[in-house]
């Protein structure tokens, strides 16, 4: 084939253009420390980016869900067992004002210890978590109880709606613990539904009745209806702590799946430095040579051996 | 001996000589001048010896006759092209460039999707799916609500103007094909300027002349409307051609006239599908259904689901029902204004607490709008990708195309050197010649008769 020195000329032009752009395309990887610069580089991979970013954020996302449900729950569990107390003190007073040898003064100032735990437990059912209060079912920004009148208001001021918190894809999770639904209620509106309040109430109207049949009920009715309240309290508490265990469990599915996520968006779109390094390394001596042979080409002709 | 032969024969013969190798030099000359020129042919003198002189008798032993060579002719400038080389060249160039046009046109793209990111559209709707989720952590809370419209808002706007972005990489792409294409556009202004040197060089090779400097600025020109589109040459009488693009009737000129009058842009001027090359991309990007709209229609069902999955979720109307298009995207009107009224719960009497709403466009994330989007990004990636390999392909082919034609039709200054040396040496001789004869004639004319003097 003939050959001419244009010919030559374009042919060293080309190359040092593709060795060039094979420089800059390892500078730039080397520079954003990223393999992935455009949807062309990998179009299957740059699907997968979106994606697997998008899952990432997500897990953020629910890590903070998570972290705000666990808070709640917690704060639950510990006014639950507050509540708890409070039950086991009632118990005992009620042992002590129950037995025939309490005299009425005596029962008379079990019944105001006895109210005075009704305001306690009232008290625990306000209580609030980050402004919200959690015992109120959906109305949460209105205190469930009311601890101020007088006489004392017993009524539940709540509703028995379900606040849920989303702690994966597509799982919710019931944060609250409903006080004034079931048999008996947890802690109810008293007006003899039953709840903790209705029967710490009727021990307290017993106490003071003084009769015979009051000591009696306090005795039948009333110790049995603050151990079905008791029980109540501790399926509550069990399920507040299967609850926080399934939180824990969400939690750890997160961070395995955050951990899986990021090292494969990584795979995805981060260069691999030594690769880089190398890559770079090659493309800037593969460009100097192309420099080299081309400068030595390009400058002689006949020319130069003429005389 | 031969008779009937002048004496001054061998003067002409020389001379003769003499003209030719300055001839070749001249025309030596003339490629080393030009071996830089665009386009340029290189040229080689043809000579041919000249039958000068038929003696009729005596010229020969035995008194035969004889025709005797009386020097040198130049008989023809040659362009030295290989018309298979053209074909070929012609052919890869518009590939080439229409492999380019759509390269670049799809990385424009690409740069206007700014994915994959933390800039994209994919970042804006995570943005939208956690506002939500903050709102169902904080229902409670109007602040939340502020936060969840405002990268509504956010997300709306990007997508708007990624769409406006979109379409105005296919408008370029439209009037860069209006401009190719109208009356004074480069399609119809090569034709034009063909067309008159079709006429020049019809005249000067009925003349008998080599018009081999125009023959060289229409090759250049049918170069250029290679690029544009892939045309087909036919030749006529003369050195005149016509050339269509592609097959199309009535080709885009013949002769001297071009036979095109569009009105601009005139989408008759090529066959569907366009024939290639720089219109042909640019067609193919910008028409009704083209490779951009396409992305556009992508974008839009993306926006629909994304709105009428929202909405459904919301039970109301979150994004303004009307815009379900890309261009149109909006949050709606009430809400904008007032965040405060965005709902978080179905349940009646509206609870603070209740957010079994929010909860349910939150658990949109991930689903078919997500994926949606996703999937035009793989589709743009995957066309963009398939250009730059075309484009890296037809580069490769046009150069080696590119080298065969030169390899033929360039200037080689080594070549040039070696024949300028030669035809020098031959001048030379042909000179020495002639001052021989001038010698001989000199002792012919001043020394003989004078024996005695």
């Amino acid at each position: 084939m003939r050959i001419t020195q244009n010919m030559l000329n374009d042919r060293v032009l080309s190359d040092l253009t593709r060795a060039m752009n094979r420089v800059d395309r390892a500078t730039q990887e080397m520079s954003t420390q990223r393999k992935l610069l455009r949807p062309s580089d990998d179009p299957v991979g740059a699907q997968r980016a979106v994606l697997t970013r998008a899952q990432l954020q997500a897990n953020e996302q629910y890590r903070a869900n998570i972290s705000q449900a666990r808070g709640w729950m917690e704060t639950t569990s510990s006014t639950l067992s507050e509540i708890t107390n409070l039950l086991h003190r009632a118990n005992e007073l009620l042992v002590e004002g129950a037995t025939d040898s309490a005299g009425h003064e005596a029962r008379l100032n079990i019944a105001a210890e006895i109210d005075q735990i009704v305001a306690a437990v009232k008290h625990a059912g306000n209580t609030s978590y980050g402004g919200v209060y959690l015992f109120g079912g959906t109305k949460t920004t209105t205190p469930p109880y009311d601890t101020t009148s007088e006489p004392a208001v017993d009524a539940y001021f709540g509703d028995n709606g379900i606040v849920a918190r989303e702690i994966g894809p597509g799982v919710s999770v019931q944060i609250n613990a409903l006080v004034n639904v079931g048999t008996p209620p947890l802690l109810g509106g008293g007006g003899g539904d039953g709840g903790l309040i209705d029967t710490l109430r009727n021990i307290s109207a017993h106490l003071r009745g003084g009769t015979a049949a009051d000591a009696e009920a306090l005795r039948t009715t009333d110790l049995r209806a603050l151990q079905a309240n008791l029980t109540r309290i501790n399926e509550v508490q069990a399920q507040v702590g299967a609850t926080l265990n399934r939180l824990d469990a969400a939690e750890d599915r997160v961070e395995t799946t955050h951990e899986a996520a990021t090292r494969l968006l990584s795979d995805t779109e981060d260069i691999d430095a030594a690769t880089a390094i190398l890559q770079l390394t090659t493309a800037q001596t593969v460009y100097e040579a192309a420099l080299k042979t081309g400068a030595s080409i390009i400058q002689p002709s006949l020319l130069d051996f003429l005389r | 001996m031969p008779s009937g032969i002048s004496s001054f024969f061998g003067l002409n013969t020389a001379l003769r000589g003499l003209q030719a190798s300055q001839v070749a030099l001249d025309v030596t000359a003339h490629n080393i001048a030009n071996a830089d020129t665009a386009g340029y042919t290189r040229q080689a003198v043809e000579l041919e010896q000249v039958v000068g002189l038929k003696v009729s008798a005596g010229a020969r032993a035995g008194n035969g006759g004889a025709l005797l060579g009386g020097g040198v002719d130049v008989t023809a400038y040659r362009r030295i092209r290989d018309a298979f080389a053209d074909l070929q060249y012609r052919t890869q160039k518009s590939i080439s460039s229409e492999a380019d046009t759509t390269a670049q046109t799809l990385a424009n793209v690409e740069l206007v999707l700014n994915e994959p990111g933390d800039k994209g559209i994919a970042t804006l709707l995570s943005r939208l799916w956690d506002a939500w989720q903050q709102v169902a952590n904080q229902p409670e809370d109007t602040a939340t609500k502020g936060a969840l419209v405002v990268n509504a808002i956010a997300l709306a706007d990007g997508i708007r103007s990624l769409q406006a972005q979109l379409t105005a990489v296919k408008d370029n792409a439209a009037q860069e094909l209006a401009a190719y294409t109208t009356a004074g556009g480069d399609i119809l202004s090569n034709a034009a300027e063909i067309a008159r040197l079709n006429a020049e060089i019809k005249r000067a090779t009925a003349a008998g002349q080599q018009p081999n400097a125009l023959l060289d600025q229409r090759d250049r020109l049918i170069d250029r409307l290679a690029e544009l589109g892939h045309v087909t040459i036919t030749e006529l009488p003369n050195n005149s051609i016509q050339i269509a693009f592609g097959n199309v009737n009535p080709p885009l000129l013949v002769d001297d006239t071009t036979a095109w009058a569009p009105t601009p842009p005139d989408t008759s001027l090529y066959p569907t599908p366009a024939p290639g090359g720089i219109i042909g991309a640019l067609q193919a990007l910008s028409e009704t259904g083209g490779t951009i709209d396409q992305y556009l229609a992508d974008l839009d069902a993306f926006v629909n689901q994304l709105v009428t999955d929202v909405n459904a979720a919301y039970g109301g109307d979150f994004f303004d029902p009307a815009g379900t298009t890309a261009a149109t995207i909006a949050v709606d009107a009430a809400i904008a204004a007032d965040p405060s009224t965005v709902m978080t719960t179905a349940v009646a009497g509206s609870p603070p607490g209740a957010n079994d709403i929010a909860l349910a466009v939150a658990a949109l994330r991930g689903g078919a709008a997500d994926r949606q989007y996703a999937g035009l990004i793989l589709r743009i990636g995957s066309e963009a990708r398939d250009a730059n390999r075309r484009q890296d392909a037809a580069t490769a082919v046009l150069e080696s195309a590119k080298a065969r034609r030169d390899s033929v039709s360039g200037v080689s200054i080594d070549e040039e050197m070696a024949n300028m040396i030669r035809f020098q040496r031959a001048y030379q001789a042909s000179a020495r010649t002639l001052s021989t004869l001038d010698d001989m004639l000199d002792t012919l004319i001043n020394r003989t008769g004078r024996v005695g003097l």
